[in-house]
């Protein structure tokens, strides 16, 4: 039965209270005391279930937000203990010696917080004269190359400890002197004494080291025919600035031959005319156009083969006028038109002043030619054998007995020092250094010649060593390192001593007191050694710093005159044995950007047009056009070159303009095969850039760059040049203009006395151009007869504005991004006259005679942004992308770009350049943007560009701005701001000049009144603040 | 009076008649007889316009052109204004030496900037005035008066003889008439 | 009483009744897609495919892609703008300035008109919004406040007048082509049986009636936005023109562009309707709709807009003479004698030559022949385009900048893609929009004098 006994919690259930009953329905009998807890202070809840979800839902999207955002990690790592010399922001600048071929130009080093990031010239430096060449500048850049060997490799394999290395050489090496072996140290030109000094140490710690300079392109002719002659063998130092009638036979002085930058500033001395004419004349035989040929006054057609019989028919007939015993040769009848006996009138009026050069490296034309300097009187006057020059000593008979000496092994060790005849002397050396017991190269990367031998010793880059130099008798320079080791590198010197194990204990660093120098470079020994050398001279640390600062010391000598001994009717027998002609020649030359190839790595220099074919990331073989339609070859076809039983197939071929018909040209410097992924390599799998033209070098005595009965073919492949001009003819229009002398003189607007443009314009002049305007008014001038289109500028620019290199593909497409850009155009001369239109040109070529292309004027106008007043791009940017400074300069705002490109199409001068692609970070670009070691050489004051952006030459405005800032800081007055371009800073023929055109007295300003000044395309009334100066050329009559 | 048209609504009217035509002219012709026995027809639905209707049944002339002309007015100084503020008043720049002040170049933006808002203005006013609203309920009387019937619609008043009007109707040729009360239509 | 003229044919014919016209009309909307319609969207949706894939190319890589370079900055992209704005020229000129004329025989071809006006103006706002370097900043061109002070935009820029003109011409056409569409979607209303399409076109007629009182507001609406449309529509092309007459690129630079843009743009209008009513008119058996009347009239438009624009081409090259500006000498001999010779003489031999061939009856009323014709007119107006743009770009002032230029594949697929966008927006129009005016065509069944 169930239990029904009731139980009640209390009275209240009993009674069935109505509160209760209530109170039941409840979960809880008592409200939950959640009020107090929510109204304590500050705590408010007056939220119900919907505010709940809102604020749920919120922070759940807010912090998936937050969590989609991925923030990129920047370091920046500022100075523990800043060094007292660097200041954020603030570039140093220091003196040294470029190291990018033996010509050791003066430079100065801009470095930015450790990093040097730009090289000019040094205006104290006899050689370089403030000037650079394109090479220099873009030297900079194979410092921060990653490929370059980060640790010196043995065997192939990388080396971390030197001193295991040193050890195991040093040991080797002496093995082999016990036994009485041969060393031999295979070295570029050597004039250092520091260095030398160091060679000779260790050739006193192995005394059968033999040491033997050897050139790429050398001039072992001059050499051996001043030593033949004069008893000397050095190279004269030339002085183009005294030379009033300058002949070359073929000698590219403007553009490489020996120390190009020193000649250009020379030669522009003299090439200003006034009303006492005051200008040289240049007189150019050669067979293919070359950069100095350009500038030339008169320029003849001289087959290569020939040179001989017209160096002797030019030393006969001034031998005539001098009453000396001419050379027994026959008489080929008139070569080039009777040109060469003008020439000699010429030469002979200005006996004294006169300079004849023979870019040929064989003895016997050089002294044929010093000769006819003899005769001249031009010893002493524009050739000095006194101060002579050191710049290029090599030999290549001995480099040809150390090969030999190697293959027959009488040379059983080789050490190369800057060198790289594997690839630009000949393949024999590949089995040679193999034969050799110890080889060891001292080459930066691994190289063509490194990559055979045992060990590589990488050297350091010149930016990061101590060195000492003498390019000139009597000229001393310093080198000093701007940067410490990238690399785990030592410089060779350094090595060298090492392994001669001589004393070259620390001493103290007389800049250690002050603080400058990291530890690393208090350590390097190399300074100490060279202090040691030069206490001597400079015996106080005051005295060493004072040149160190100035980065030269040039005390000229008197002594050691030399006394020709020369017999040039001798060489008859020479002369008539070359005087015949026979098959095509070709000539092998070096082009103004890569050179002998060492720099073939450098991607500013593969893409720097050549200054007269335009052509960029190829080398190419120059067709006469004659010999183009013989083998019906037009552009883009390509050709097959047979030398004996040296063959290269599917060349491109380039017609060229100016090319002696039955020659042909190819470039030196290209087809690179252990350079690195822009100069090709085939281990890495890079494409080799171009052919190797040093194959066809004749390696017999001097060698010869001339190659004899070259058989040409049409090669079945097309190939497509990348080329930054295609059009070439200047279509008879009024953009660049020129006159000769006799009219200047008569008429100093010649050439330049065009009818008035009347300008209508509805426009009124702005307040900042106004004359007496309070601000700045920036403009350019460029003298079109000092320009020699060396490209050195282009190069600058890019460095300086953080230009991106695009590649060979994107030249193809037309897309080059090179802010200043030369334009060169030709013009025919023929029985019409001059013709610049391409129809005329097809109307005399039909005729079937293509003599008139032979003989080619040339005209280079760099073009860059004008900064036109009234600047067409401006008016039609819908975003106000691009304005126009109170100052006059036309700017570009970047970040405001979207990119329409109108400004592009508008501007009538086309000088804009568009960001097709993002050209840093990007595979496709893979040069120096694409790699944190390349980036170190970005210039921080200039803005890297990002895709689809429009950019332009800003006149450097970076530059002006720290130039208006420091004036301001030193409290001098607006007119003492000085400011250089880095396009003017680089020129080594002073073309370009820029400044304040408010400011009077300022160069520009002058030269804005000079008579010559035009600006090209006025009658648009863009009023551009570029004046040209009208060309003269000095060519009325030889 | 508020710029919606009462007129074109037919909630809580009184009762109304309604004939149906097939032929334009003949309603034509017995709406003007309608109207001239004085009868007050209150709207014609027509599938297309058929002009002079508007006149019969005495719509008052639209004032669509004034509106557009004041909107005109509008925009022109609108962008004239916004112009000047832009480019003489907050930020004037040089660009490629051109006076910054009014110059030809301002006219094409004008121009399109005071066709935009007329246009738009005009027939934001059209819209609202006929009732012509997005998902508004539609009130056709007749589910072929887009398509090919003519409709005429009287609205009763007391005392209106609808005898003769539907009379008048039948001999003007309406094919169907009908009686419209508070939603519910039935034939006569 | 108003009688039937007797004197002009009839603008209809088949002698269509009210309901007739209805139900020919509203067939497509009312009954499921035909299969040639089917084939046809498709072939549209592939192309629309390849404008996306090419689009997205540009986009991720850059405009690198396409083979425009230093020199000619601009090149297929700005052709295909110029080209499908002068296309899209004729619609509201069909319908604005004919009814302004009180052209009736209008009446059935211009809804259509009017939608090809929208579709070409949304192909050619493709162009000139991704041809930008930073399309994403691309929005920068129009006078907004922004992050970067108070820096606004300049009214200098022709590329600004567009900005303005094409925004404001291709809101104003749609707002055109609605209105005239309201009545039309109030039958469909009417007709449809489906839930869903009750409620679609229920929503857009907007509560249609079809009362008197908006009849005639209505009409005067139409009126007025026609008198606002026609300077527009003249106004624009006037304005695109002068994205390159305001330059000083010899070939551009010339006072001439803005009247003969317009007349090229009404011609190759006039031609893309005539391709599109040609094949509607056979496909949904509208030919009582579209009569040959409409075609002959349409082609002596062709023939007289072709015969101006060729007028033009023989002005320019006499001004170039004339001014003795050797640039400008040159510009032209090199169009038609340089190395786009075949450019230069195709645009020649489509514009201006070809269409003189519609002097003859036969031509103007022979629909294949027409269709034909048709076609070569915007090929041959494309290639006006290019020839403007790119000839006088590739060889301006300095000889050392002149270049070559030849579209790359992205280019091209771009170009076709566009055809993929506007035929895909059409045949949609055709299935789900009354391709012609109904209630306008009903008005004029009487053919009333």
């Amino acid at each position: 039965m169930s239990n029904n006994i009731k139980y009640w919690k209390g009275e209240d259930e009993l009674s069935k209270s109505p509160s209760f009953l209530a109170a039941q329905r409840n979960e809880f009998h008592d409200d939950l005391p959640l009020d107090e807890v929510f109204n304590e202070e500050g705590v408010e809840l007056q939220a119900n279930r919907r505010d709940f979800l809102k604020y749920f839902g919120f922070s759940v999207t807010a912090v998936a937000l937050a969590a989609c955002y991925k923030t990129s990690i920047r370091n920046s790592i500022p100075y523990l203990v800043k060094p007292e010399d660097v200041t954020p922001g603030v570039a140093n600048y220091y003196r040294s010696t470029c190291g990018a071929c033996s010509t050791s130009c003066g430079i100065e080093v801009k470095v930015r917080e450790g990093r040097p990031i730009k090289v000019d010239g040094s205006v104290d430096s006899p050689i370089s004269q403030g000037g650079t060449c394109a090479v220099g500048q873009a030297s900079i850049l194979s410092l921060y190359d990653n490929e370059r060997l980060a640790n010196p490799l043995a065997n192939g394999s990388e080396q971390t400890d030197w001193t295991a290395l040193d050890s195991e050489i040093s040991a080797k090496l002496k093995s082999i002197v016990t036994v009485n072996g041969k060393i031999a140290l295979v070295s570029g030109s050597i004039h250092s004494p520091s260095t030398l000094k160091a060679i000779e140490a260790f050739k006193g710690a192995y005394p059968t080291t033999e040491h033997i300079s050897y050139d790429a392109v050398s001039y072992a002719g001059i050499l051996d025919a001043n030593a033949a002659d004069f008893g000397k063998r050095a190279l004269p130092t030339y002085k183009f600035d005294t030379a009033k009638v300058i002949v070359s036979f073929g000698a590219d002085f403007l553009g490489t031959w020996i120390s190009p930058v020193e000649f250009s500033k020379g030669y522009t001395k003299n090439r200003q005319p006034n009303a006492e004419g005051g200008m040289s004349k240049h007189i150019q035989f050669e067979s293919s156009l070359s950069m100095t040929g350009t500038n030339a006054d008169h320029r003849f057609p001289m087959r290569a083969s020939q040179e001989a019989l017209y160096v002797a028919t030019l030393y006969n007939y001034i031998a005539m006028g001098s009453g000396a015993r001419q050379i027994p040769v026959p008489q080929q009848g008139e070569l080039a038109g009777n040109s060469i006996k003008k020439t000699a009138d010429a030469l002979f009026k200005a006996k004294g002043t006169a300079l004849v050069i023979s870019g040929s490296n064989n003895t016997e034309i050089q002294q044929i030619v010093n000769g006819i300097n003899m005769l001249l009187g031009s010893y002493g006057t524009t050739i000095d054998m006194v101060n002579h020059s050191n710049q290029y000593q090599g030999s290549d008979v001995k480099t040809a007995e150390v090969l030999a000496g190697l293959k027959s092994g009488s040379i059983s060790a080789v050490i190369f020092y800057g060198v790289n005849p594997v690839y630009n002397h000949s393949k024999d050396w590949s089995e040679a250094i193999k034969k050799a017991k110890v080889s060891v190269s001292f080459a930066s990367s691994k190289d063509e010649t490194a990559s055979f031998c045992q060990y590589v010793c990488p050297d350091n880059h010149y930016l990061e060593s101590w060195n000492d130099s003498e390019p000139r008798k009597g000229l001393y320079q310093f080198t000093q390192p701007t940067i410490s080791n990238v690399f785990n590198t030592r410089q060779a010197q350094v090595t060298l001593l090492t392994w001669a194990n001589a004393n070259i204990a620390m001493e103290k660093d007389p800049f250690a007191s002050k603080g400058i120098f990291s530890q690393k470079l208090q350590a390097s020994p190399f300074y100490n050694f060279m202090r040691n050398n030069w206490a001597a001279v400079l015996g106080t640390d005051d005295a060493f710093n004072a040149v160190l600062e100035k980065g030269v010391s040039y005390a000229g000598v008197s002594e050691g005159g030399v006394s020709y001994a020369g017999n040039v009717e001798a060489l008859a027998s020479f002369v008539s044995s070359n005087s015949k002609a026979t098959g095509i020649d070709m000539v092998l030359y070096q082009p103004v950007g890569v050179r002998d190839g060492a720099y073939g790595n450098n991607p500013w220099l593969q893409e720097m047009p050549d200054p007269v074919s335009k052509v960029c990331w190829d080398n190419y073989v120059a067709l006469p056009k004659s010999l183009a339609m013989k083998l019906d070859i037009t552009e883009g076809d390509t050709v097959n070159i047979k030398v004996g039983d040296v063959t290269y197939n599917n060349v491109p071929a380039m017609i060229q303009p100016g090319q002696a018909n039955e020659t042909v040209a190819l470039a030196l410097g290209y087809g690179r095969t252990a350079a690195g992924k822009v100069g090709g390599s085939i281990e890495k799998g890079y494409d080799t850039v171009g052919v190797n033209a040093f194959a066809f070098a004749n390696n017999t005595g001097n060698r010869s760059f001339v190659a004899k009965n070259v058989d040409v073919t049409k090669g079945d492949e097309n190939y497509k040049l990348a080329q930054t001009q295609t059009h070439h003819s200047i279509e008879g229009r009024d953009i660049v203009r020129e006159s000769t002398l006799g009219a200047f003189k008569k008429n100093a607007k010649a050439g330049n006395d065009k009818p008035e443009t009347h300008i209508y314009t509805i426009w009124e002049k702005a307040e900042y151009s106004k004359d007496g305007a309070p601000n700045h008014l920036w403009a350019m001038a460029i003298d079109l007869n000092s320009c020699t289109g060396c490209g050195s500028c282009v190069v600058s620019c890019s460095i300086e504005n953080n230009v991106p290199v695009v590649g060979r593909d994107e030249i193809r497409l037309r897309r080059e991004m090179h802010w200043i850009r030369i334009d060169r155009y030709y013009a025919f001369e023929s029985a019409e006259g001059a013709m610049t239109k391409d129809d005329e040109i097809a109307k005399v070529d039909a005729s079937g005679n293509f003599d008139h292309w032979q003989n080619v004027n040339v005209l280079h106008q760099p073009m860059m942004c004008q900064h036109c007043a009234n600047a067409p791009c401006e008016t039609v940017c819908p975003v106000l992308a691009t304005t126009h400074s109170s100052e006059g300069l036309n700017q570009m705002t970047y970040n405001r770009c979207i990119g329409t490109k109108y400004c592009g199409n508008n501007c009538p001068y086309k000088v804009r350049r568009f960001n097709w692609f993002r050209y840093n970070d990007n595979d496709h670009f893979d040069f120096h943007f694409n790699n944190p070691l390349g980036k170190m050489v970005i210039n921080p004051n200039v803005t890297v560009r990002t895709r689809g952006v429009m950019e332009k030459c800003s006149f450097c405005v970076q530059r002006v701005q720290e130039g208006k800032l420091k004036a301001k800081r030193d409290g001098k007055s607006p007119n003492e701001v000085i400011v250089q371009t880095a396009c003017q800073r680089a020129c080594p023929s002073n073309a370009i000049v820029f400044g304040d055109l408010h400011n009077l007295e300022s160069e520009v300003s002058k030269l804005y009144k000079n008579e010559r000044g035009f600006s090209v395309l006025e009658e648009l009334n863009v009023q551009p603040s570029v004046k040209y100066m009208t060309k003269i050329r000095n060519n009325d009559s030889i | 009076m508020g710029i919606l048209d009462k007129k074109l609504s037919l909630r809580d009217r009184n009762k109304m008649l309604i004939g149906v035509w097939e032929d334009e002219d003949q309603l034509v012709a017995t709406a003007s007889e309608l109207v001239h026995a004085g009868v007050q027809i209150h709207d014609i639905y027509t599938p297309y316009p058929v002009h002079g209707l508007d006149r019969i049944i005495g719509a008052r002339r639209s004032k669509l052109a004034r509106i557009a002309f004041f909107c005109a007015i509008i925009g022109f100084t609108l962008v004239t204004t916004m112009i000047w503020y832009m480019s003489v008043h907050d930020w004037p720049m040089n660009i490629g030496n051109k006076p910054v002040r009014f110059t030809p170049s301002w006219a094409p933006v004008m121009f399109e900037g005071t066709v935009l808002c007329t246009a738009f203005g005009m027939s934001f006013f059209f819209f609202w005035r006929n009732r012509l609203v997005h998902g508004i309920k539609n009130e056709t009387l007749d589910i072929r008066q887009t398509d090919d019937r003519l409709i005429i619609a009287i609205e009763t008043v007391p005392g209106m003889d609808e005898k003769s009007i539907l009379n008048m109707m039948k001999n003007g040729g309406a094919i169907e008439m009908r009686e419209f009360e508070n939603g519910v239509q039935t034939v006569i | 009483m108003i009688h039937d003229s007797i004197l002009r044919d009839r603008l209809v014919t088949g002698d269509k009744s009210a309901s007739d016209v209805t139900r020919d009309i509203a067939r497509p909307i009312l009954n499921n897609p035909t299969t040639s319609w089917k084939i046809g969207f498709t072939m549209a949706l592939f192309f629309l495919g390849v404008f996306g894939v090419s689009l997205l190319y540009t986009l991720w890589t850059g405009i690198g892609v396409w083979n425009i370079n230093k020199s000619v900055m601009w090149g297929w992209d700005i052709t295909n703008f110029v080209f499908w704005v002068g296309i899209g020229h004729a619609g509201t000129l069909i319908s604005a300035v004919l009814l302004l004329f009180r052209q009736k025989w209008r009446m059935s071809i211009n809804r259509s008109a009017e939608a090809m006006t929208i579709f070409a103006v949304i192909c050619a706002a493709m162009f000139p919004v991704f041809h930008m370097g930073r399309v994403w900043v691309g929005y920068w061109a129009l006078p907004l406040p922004n992050a970067f002070g108070s820096l606004w935009v300049n009214f200098n820029s022709p590329l600004l007048w567009d900005v303005f003109a094409i925004s404001t011409y291709f809101s104003v056409s749609l707002l055109f082509w609605y209105i005239g569409l309201i009545p039309d979607i109030a039958t469909i209303r009417d007709k449809v049986k489906s839930k869903l399409g009750k409620k679609m076109y229920g929503f857009f007629s907007m509560g249609w009636t079809g009362s008197t009182r908006t009849w005639a507001r209505y009409e005067l609406v139409s009126l007025i936005l026609a008198g606002l449309s026609t300077p527009l529509v003249l106004s624009v092309h006037t304005i695109v023109s002068t994205d390159f007459a305001t330059s000083l690129v010899p070939g551009w630079h010339t006072t001439i562009f803005p009247p003969y843009f317009v007349a090229g743009a009404i011609f190759s209008g006039f031609g893309m309707v005539a391709t599109l009513l040609i094949v509607a008119r056979k496909v949904m058996n509208y030919e009582n709709y579209i009569t040959i009347g409409h075609l002959d009239a349409m082609t002596r438009i062709i023939m007289v807009t072709g015969s101006i624009v060729g007028i033009a081409y023989l002005t320019e090259f006499f001004i170039a003479w004339y001014s003795g500006n050797v640039y400008e000498q040159y510009a032209f001999a090199n169009r038609a004698f340089g190395p786009y010779w075949w450019a230069y003489w195709s645009m020649m031999s489509c514009n201006l030559i070809a269409p003189q061939v519609f002097w003859l009856k036969w031509a103007r009323t022979t629909p294949w022949f027409i269709f034909i014709m048709s076609i070569v007119v915007n090929v041959g107006m494309w290639f006006e385009r290019f020839v403007i743009i790119v000839t006088s770009l590739h060889r301006d002032y300095l000889p050392s900048s002149w270049v070559m230029y030849s579209g790359s594949l992205t280019e091209i697929g771009l170009f076709l893609g566009t055809f993929g966008i506007f035929f895909t927006c059409f045949f949609l129009f055709a299935k789900f929009l009354p391709v012609i005016n109904m209630s306008e065509i009903k008005s004029i069944l009487r053919n009333r004098e």
